[in-house]
């Protein structure tokens, strides 16, 4: 038995996460590994199979020109598309989204969202916090949260996945920072950091055991000389890593040559390739399949970066030029993603949320572009068990600003956590410094009344 | 007489132009996604990718001896490609912002390129070196084109004119107006005496390079029309634009001969084959389409 000297934190059910560590050493004396993830989950986290797909629409997506087609406005405002009517009496969307169309009384589209702080980066959708006044540690991200509180479903798969690849922008390319919630809740990033390091080649199952516990002796030896946070999250990585090495389960969401092609046909499939000029995410439909089998599998949230959304013009196509593109594909993959979720009965465990950082100046500017808007941008909410069907909020008749119910970026965080089985009025986590830290401010922000 | 679809060439980004070799047998399209693309005429089979510019190319051109290709990028320069190894032979520095648009001279001892620093500038492809400045345009140089004799050169743009010049001395030779939105494409007839024109304002026109007047107004496209071409013999015009369709009309008469639909975006360059049997036609839908015109599809050179 290894004695672990410190200070102990004592959870709501008793155990105290010096406990924890040691049933850690007891692990290595007889306990299997599940069982000690197991005990891990008991000590810290929730048996909730809620989980979330976040869909960040790298650029900034032109709320104008999907979801709130500004029909009263002058030709240099409202550009070329023509809105259509939905399933749902009185809603109308963009003439290049049928499908959504087809479907919105499965739908939130949300024309008002505000709290923009106007960074070209995921940060804010994945955090739900500005950049720029962080916490000791960093805010973390939503992922981060939901790793940190409710921790895995299934020890061999990680709570957080994101599926953003490698991009010129990092800011585009961001995964989703574990912040104060330590190294420990990072995402998983296999398109970004490749899965060859997650594959076994040429070590059993036998010797990959015994390598564990050499390592864990090591550790042991480690935790005794640096207990810092970072060392702490990189034990649970290895733990973590052994459990999906030995498992596979994770891979096996990854491979969709697993999945029935027709299946992947449906989605659309799609280029692997960074749309746009290689600085922003894939307009890539096989990962919103890769999305679905994963939280089918057990992770609790996916993030992917999807598309280029950043249209000021030419000589890099206008806006329209890049909505006929980027829009037919979008709108397949969404469609068939929530549909699918539907088909499985997944509708009520598994939210979909779409967005980006802001919106597009209602002005087409002479490059037939239009640039940068934080004023108010739009959102797109699916599943998760909320009351869909509706429109919330609208914008002024050239689309400048929130006219009714501006919804805030945290809004919706309070909405999705509440989806999650998190209640942001009463759950902190401490920041480096031991402070407590609100998920949102929910003094002002709860979860939309609209829909829960 | 429909047209039908040879091949479908794609890239993983919009297509901006695409050309024939001189002997016919290869293509090259250029893309948004960085590249050229070299591509096998009779099978449609891609037979290589060009790599090293760090934004959209935006033109590209076979040297007549079919082992040299021009390309112009958005990343404000030129590249002379060897194609016997792929490797960019040299590249050209100058302009100051995007480049847009490059044309070549026939004998392929020039270059002309315009761009979004307001400029036109005529370049020796076999020293790299800027031979020529054009200086004129209020706005976003948009296309250019050289005469068949190589005598002069034509650039349109964003102030909505039309500029000839020499290609001699540089020297301004006329300004032609009348478009009503920005000079999208220009493209001179095979005899030099007539030049055609494709706007933003949704028109083409046909113009006496001679006198500078206007001949004819061409209209049938719905939104901006994006490029325009005259086949060798000079008896057809291709254009091109935001509807999608590609056109074909009749210079002399300015009718309308074909509408051509099959892309799914802005149709950015069309250019036709030596036996004028063929056209092939880029969009911003991620592909080039090589077109049979003829009822009987033509037999591609082997």
């Amino acid at each position: 038995m290894l004695n672990i000297p410190g200070p102990a934190t004592r959870f709501c059910d008793g155990v105290s996460r010096r406990s924890f560590l040691r049933l850690g050493g007891l692990a290595m004396g007889g306990l299997t590994l599940p069982d000690l993830l197991r005990a891990e989950q008991t000590a810290g986290g929730s048996r909730s199979n809620k989980s979330l797909i976040m869909v960040f629409l790298s650029g900034g997506a032109p709320h104008q020109d999907m979801y709130d087609i500004k029909t009263e406005a002058p030709l240099e405002y409202r550009g070329e598309f023509q809105p259509i009517p939905t399933n749902v009496s009185g809603i109308q969307i963009c003439e290049h989204l049928p499908r959504l169309a087809q479907m919105m009384d499965r739908l939130v589209p949300i024309r008002s969202v505000v709290g923009s702080e106007g960074r070209h980066a995921a940060f804010q959708c994945l955090t739900g916090q500005s950049v720029r006044s962080q916490p000791p540690g960093g805010w973390p991200s939503l992922g981060s949260v939901v790793s940190k509180l409710q921790g895995p479903v299934d020890p061999a798969v990680p709570p957080f996945v994101s599926l953003s690849p490698k991009m010129k922008s990092r800011t585009w390319s961001d995964p989703g920072q574990p912040g104060y919630c330590g190294m420990a809740h990072a995402p998983f990033t296999p398109n970004a950091s490749g899965t060859a390091d997650l594959e076994l080649r040429g070590i059993n199952h036998r010797t990959l055991q015994n390598r564990r516990k050499l390592i864990a002796q090591i550790d042991r030896l480690r935790h005794e000389l640096d207990r810092n946070d970072v060392i702490d999250g990189m034990d649970t990585y290895y733990r973590q890593a052994f459990g999906i090495l030995t498992s596979g389960k994770l891979m096996e969401a990854l491979d969709l040559e697993r999945e029935d092609p027709a299946v992947r046909d449906r989605y659309g499939r799609g280029s692997a390739e960074p749309a746009g000029y290689g600085d922003a995410g894939p307009l890539m439909n096989d990962y919103l399949l890769t999305a679905r089998r994963l939280v089918e599998a057990g992770v609790r949230v996916v993030s992917l970066a999807y598309g280029r959304w950043d249209w000021h013009g030419q000589p890099h196509g206008t806006n329209f030029e890049n909505a006929r593109d980027h829009l037919p594909v979008f709108d397949q993959g969404i469609s068939t993603l929530i549909e699918d979720l539907h088909e499985r009965g997944l509708s009520d465990d598994v939210s979909v949320v779409v967005w980006g950082e802001f919106g597009r100046t209602p002005k087409i500017n002479p490059k037939g572009g239009r640039d940068h808007w934080p004023r108010v941008s739009s959102a797109l909410l699916a599943c998760g068990g909320i009351r869909t069907g509706q429109v919330i909020g609208s914008t002024n008749r050239l689309g400048e600003h929130a006219e009714t119910r501006p919804v805030h970026f945290q809004e919706i965080f309070a909405t999705l956590y509440r989806n999650l089985g998190i209640d942001v009025d009463a759950t902190t986590i401490n920041d480096l410094t031991g402070r407590p830290q609100y998920l949102v401010d929910h003094v002002h922000h709860g979860p939309l009344p609209e829909v829960v | 007489m429909a047209a039908r679809i040879l091949h479908t060439l794609t890239h993983n980004n919009a297509v901006y132009w695409v050309t024939f070799s001189s002997d016919g047998r290869r293509l090259a399209s250029a893309s948004l996604d960085n590249t050229i693309k070299l591509w096998k005429f009779s099978t449609g089979q891609h037979l290589s990718t060009l790599r090293g510019h760090g934004d959209g190319v935006c033109t590209a051109s076979f040297a007549p001896d079919g082992k040299t290709l021009f390309s112009a990028s958005l990343d404000k320069s030129l590249r002379v490609w060897n194609l016997s190894n792929g490797a960019t032979e040299r590249t050209l520095l100058g302009h100051q912002n995007y480049i847009t648009c490059m044309a070549m001279s026939a004998d392929g001892k020039s270059l002309v390129s315009g761009a979004q620093d307001k400029q036109v500038r005529l370049w020796d492809p076999s020293t790299g070196t800027t031979t020529r400045v054009l200086s004129g345009h209020t706005g976003f140089v948009h296309c250019v084109a050289f005469s068949p004799d190589g005598t002069r050169v034509a650039s349109g743009g964003f102030d909505n004119t039309i500029r000839l010049w020499s290609a001699m001395d540089g020297s301004l030779a006329r300004q032609l107006e009348g478009h009503t939105g920005a000079v999208e494409g220009v493209a001179f007839a095979p005899d030099g005496k007539s030049l055609a024109s494709a706007s933003a304002d949704g028109t083409i026109k046909l113009w006496d390079v001679a006198t500078g007047a206007a001949r004819q107004t061409l209209r049938g496209h719905s939104g901006l029309v994006r490029c325009v071409r005259f086949d060798h013999s000079g008896r057809r015009l291709a254009s091109g634009g935001y509807d999608t369709t590609v056109k074909i009309w009749d210079p002399r008469t300015g009718r309308q001969l074909q509408s051509i639909r099959g892309h799914r975006n802005t149709v950015y360059a069309v250019a036709f084959s030596p036996d004028d049997q063929t056209l092939a036609s880029a969009s911003f839908d991620r592909s080039s389409i090589v077109w049979s015109l003829n009822a009987k599809d033509p037999q591609p050179p082997r």
